[in-house]
C-alpha cells in the first residue's frame, strides 16, 4: 500500500501503517518482520562501544544487568506473542535492543531484578498492550525506566560504584585544554551505559552514517548548548561551560539513542527539528531549575506525547 | 507573581485531576473518541469551572459551621452556575452544541472534584483562580492527548481483551507516569 | 422485561457489572483501590448510598417530573452521602479523612445516578432495592479484588499487615500504589475479566 492510499485515511490511523514498512522516509524500516532487520543490527552495533565500556568498567554487575534486561525483554515479547497467537518475532532483535537500552539506562549498581522489572513493564505495557512492535507511541525502554524510577526511587540516588561520579556535579575546574579532553574520554557517568562520553559519541557517529534522525540530535544539542549561555548566573548549571556539558555522557545517551526511535518521533523534517529543539529546551530547563538529574530520561517521553501533533502539522503543510 | 505561576503549573501538571488525583469521569473517557466531540465538552467545562469556583470561594467563609459538609452547598452553587450558563447557551448560542454538555456537568466527577480540591486549601482570590485555571488547562491537555492517541490506537492491532476501555486506561496510566516523572524531575510538588 | 429478584441481584455482579459494562463510577475505583481498608470503606459507603437513593427514587417515582430529573437524583444522593459521611467520620475517623474528597464525590457518582435514572425510576421498591444491592456488591467485589492486588504488590501489605515479610515490604513495587498503578491495574484487570467472559 503506497503512501497515496493512506492519504484518504485519518492521519492517526494511517500513521502506524506508514511506519510499519510501507514507508515514507528514505530507508524502509522493517520493524515488524520476523527476520533480523538491518535497522536493529545497526543500532546494536552502535551500542557496542558503550556496552564494552560498561563491561570493562563495572564488570560483573554490568554483565548481570545486561543479561537480565535482554533476557527479560525477549521473554516478555515472546510470551505476549505466544499468548496472542502471533508468530514469534523476537528474532527481530527489537526486544533485545530494548532490553539492552534499559539495562544501560539504569544506575551501575542496580540489582538485576530492576532490569527485569523495567524490561517487563516496558515491553508488556509500553509496547505489547498497544499493538506490539511498530505500534507503540512511547519508547518502551524509557517507559520501563520510568516505571522503575517511580517505583523504587531509592535505588537511583545511591552512590555509584567507585570509578564513576555523579554526572551533574558542577565541577569548579576552569582548566580547558587537556583536562576536558581527559574528561571526555574517561569520565564515567552514573548510569550503566555511561562508561565514557567518547564511546557513546563513537556509536552516535556510526548511527549518523546509517541515516538516523540527525535533526533531533542537532536541535537538542543546539538548545542545550544555548542554555549554558543564558541565565543570570544565579543558577550554577545554567552558567556552565559548554565543554562541561558536552562531556556529560548521559546527554548523548539520551539524545542519540533514546530520543531518535523512529516510532516515537515525528516523520516530517520540520517536526524533527521541533522535537529536537523542545527536547533541548527541556533539558536546559531541567538543568537550570536544579531538577533531579535522573529526571532527564522523562523528557523524551514528554516530548513524544506531542509527536502526533507534530506529525499532523507536518502532514497538513504538504 | 511567582506563586501564581507555580500554582498554575502545579495544578496543571503535578495535581492534574485526571492523572494524579484520579478523579476520572466517564465523560473524559466517553467524549475523547475524536477531537471534535471533546472540544464542546471542554468548552463547557472551562466556561463553568471558574465562575463556580469563584462563587464557592465567596460563600465559603460563611459556611464555617458546616465544616466537613461544605461540599453540599458547593454542589448547589456549582449547579446553579451550570444551569445559568446552560440557559444562556440554550437561548443565545444554541448551534454551538455545548448545551448538552452543560447538562452533564453536575455529574462530572472531575468538575466537582476540582472545586473541592482547590477549595480545600483556601487562599487568596488570585491563587484560587490560578489553581483553577491550571487544573482546567491540565484537564484539557489530557483530553486533547487522549483524543489524539485514541485515534492512533484505532489503527493498531491491540489484543482483543484490551481493546476499548482497558487500553484507554493503560494509556491514561502512561500519561500519569509521564506527568508524575516530570513533576519529580522539576520538583513541582504543590 | 420482567426479571425475578434473583436475576436482578446477580446481574449486577456479572453480566451488568456497572464498572465493566457501564464504565461508570471509576473515580473511587481508581483513586481508592490502593489499600484494602480504603476500598472497603468506600464500597460500604457506596452500597449504602446506592441503596438509599434507589429506594427513595423508587418510592417517589410517581411524583418525578420529566424535567430536572438529574438534579433531583443529585439532591437525594447528596443527602444520603452526607449521612454516610457523618457516620463514617464518627466511626472510622482517620480512615474517612484519608478518603478525602471521594466520599462527597459519591453524590455525583455515576453508578448512583445512573441506576436511579435507568432503573429505580421505573421499578418497584423491592426490585430497586435488589438492583442496588446487586450493583453495589458487584462494585465492591471488583474493588476489593483490585485493591487486594494493588496493596500486595505495591506496599507489600494486606489490610495494613505486611504478611509476606519485611523484605518484600521494603522492596515492594510502589508503582502499583501510585496513581498510574491504579490505571494499569484496572486496565489490565478489566482486560483480563473481559477475556474470561469471552471464553466462558
Amino acid at each position: 500500500m503506497a503512501k497515496a492510499e493512506t492519504e484518504s485515511l485519518p492521519l492517526e490511523t494511517a500513521l502506524p501503517m506508514r511506519l510499519k514498512g510501507v514507508i515514507v522516509s528514505s530507508s524502509p524500516h522493517e520493524l515488524s518482520g520476523a527476520s533480523l532487520s538491518s535497522y536493529h543490527l545497526t543500532w546494536g552495533l552502535a551500542l557496542l562501544p558503550a556496552v564494552a565500556g560498561a563491561l570493562f568498567l563495572w564488570r560483573q554487575e554490568s554483565f548481570v544487568l545486561l543479561v537480565a534486561g535482554i533476557l527479560t525483554a525477549i521473554l516478555a515479547e515472546g510470551l505476549c506473542c505466544r499468548i496472542r497467537g502471533l508468530p514469534l518475532r523476537i528474532t527481530n532483535g527489537h526486544a533485545a535492543l530494548m532490553g539492552c537500552l534499559i539495562a544501560l539506562a539504569l544506575p551501575s549498581g542496580a540489582p538485576p531484578w530492576l532490569a527485569c522489572a523495567g524490561a517487563a513493564f516496558g515491553i508488556i505495557i509500553g509496547q505489547e498492550a498497544f499493538g506490539g512492535n511498530g505500534f507503540y507511541f512511547l519508547h518502551p525502554a524509557l517507559a520501563g525506566r520510568l516505571f522503575v524510577y517511580l517505583s523504587w526511587p531509592n535505588y537511583f540516588h545511591r552512590t555509584p560504584i567507585e570509578g564513576g561520579f555523579p554526572l551533574t556535579l558542577p565541577d569548579t575546574w576552569h582548566g580547558i585544554g587537556l583536562a576536558s579532553v581527559n574528561d571526555f574520554l574517561f569520565r564515567p557517568g552514573r548510569l550503566n551505559g555511561e562508561a565514557s562520553a567518547a564511546l557513546l559519541v563513537l556509536g552516535a557517529v556510526f548511527l549518523l552514517g546509517q541515516g538516523m534522525k540527525w535533526r533531533i540530535v542537532v536541535g537538542a544539542l543546539l538548545l542545550v548548548g544555548l542554555g549554558t549561555r543564558l541565565g543570570d548566573g544565579s543558577h550554577v548549571w545554567f552558567h556552565g561551560d559548554i565543554r562541561q556539558v558536552l562531556c556529560m555522557p548521559s546527554l548523548y545517551f539520551l539524545i542519540v539513542f533514546l530520543a531518535t526511535d523512529p516510532l516515537t518521533t515525528p516523520l516530517a523534517h520540520g517536526g524533527q527539528w521541533v522535537f529536537g529543539l523542545s527536547l533541548g529546551a527541556l533539558v536546559a530547563l531541567l538543568r537550570g531549575m536544579g531538577g533531579d538529574p535522573e529526571g532527564l530520561f522523562v523528557l523524551p517521553l514528554a516530548v513524544s506525547l506531542a509527536t502526533p501533533l507534530l506529525d499532523r502539522l507536518g502532514d497538513r503543510r504538504r | 507573581m511567582r506563586e501564581i505561576g507555580f500554582a498554575l503549573l502545579s495544578a496543571g501538571l503535578a495535581w492534574n485531576v485526571l492523572t494524579d488525583r484520579l478523579v476520572v469521569p466517564g465523560a473524559a473517557l466517553g467524549f475523547t473518541q475524536e477531537h471534535r466531540t471533546a472540544r464542546p465538552h471542554f468548552a463547557a467545562y472551562f466556561l463553568a469551572l471558574l465562575p463556580s469556583l469563584w462563587i464557592c470561594w465567596v460563600i465559603a467563609p460563611f459556611l464555617g459551621f458546616l465544616d466537613g459538609f461544605k461540599w453540599i452547598l458547593f454542589l448547589g452553587a456549582a449547579s446553579l452556575v451550570i444551569w445559568g450558563e446552560r440557559a444562556v447557551s440554550l437561548k443565545w448560542f444554541p448551534e454551538q452544541g455545548v448545551t448538552s454538555h452543560f447538562s452533564l456537568l453536575p455529574a462530572n466527577g472531575a468538575f466537582f472534584g476540582t472545586i473541592l480540591l482547590v477549595l480545600s486549601e483556601p487562599e487568596g482570590f488570585l491563587s484560587i483562580t490560578a489553581k483553577g485555571l491550571g487544573a482546567t488547562l491540565g484537564y484539557g491537555l489530557i483530553l486533547y492527548l487522549l483524543a489524539t492517541f485514541r485515534g492512533r490506537l484505532k489503527g493498531a492491532p491491540i489484543p482483543k481483551s484490551l481493546s476499548g476501555l482497558p487500553s484507554v486506561l493503560i494509556l491514561l496510566g502512561l500519561f500519569s507516569m509521564v506527568l508524575m516523572g516530570l513533576t519529580r524531575a522539576f520538583r513541582l510538588y504543590p | 422485561m420482567k426479571l425475578t429478584s434473583g436475576e436482578i441481584l446477580t446481574k449486577g455482579f456479572f453480566s451488568e457489572n456497572p464498572l465493566i459494562r457501564g464504565i461508570a463510577g471509576l473515580c473511587p475505583l481508581l483513586a481508592l483501590s490502593a489499600t484494602l481498608r480504603e476500598a472497603a470503606l468506600i464500597s460500604a459507603a457506596l452500597v449504602v448510598v446506592l441503596l438509599a437513593t434507589n429506594l427513595t427514587v423508587s418510592l417517589f417515582r410517581a411524583f418525578l417530573g420529566t424535567h430536572y430529573r438529574l438534579t433531583v437524583f443529585i439532591v437525594v444522593a447528596a443527602v444520603y452521602t452526607a449521612l454516610a459521611q457523618a457516620v463514617a467520620h464518627a466511626l472510622w475517623g482517620g480512615l474517612a479523612m484519608r478518603l478525602g474528597i471521594f466520599l462527597p464525590l459519591l453524590a455525583v457518582n455515576e453508578i448512583v445516578l445512573g441506576r436511579a435514572g435507568a432503573f429505580a425510576r421505573h421499578q418497584t421498591v423491592g426490585h430497586s432495592a435488589v438492583d442496588a444491592l446487586g450493583m453495589g456488591l458487584g462494585f465492591s467485589g471488583l474493588m476489593i479484588a483490585i485493591s487486594f492486588l494493588r496493596e500486595l504488590l505495591g506496599l507489600g501489605t494486606v489490610w495494613g499487615f505486611p504478611i509476606l515479610g519485611e523484605k518484600w515490604h521494603t522492596h515492594a513495587a510502589t508503582g502499583f500504589a501510585l496513581p498510574f498503578g491504579a490505571f494499569l491495574a484496572v486496565g489490565l484487570g478489566l482486560g483480563f475479566l473481559g477475556r474470561v467472559r469471552r471464553h466462558a
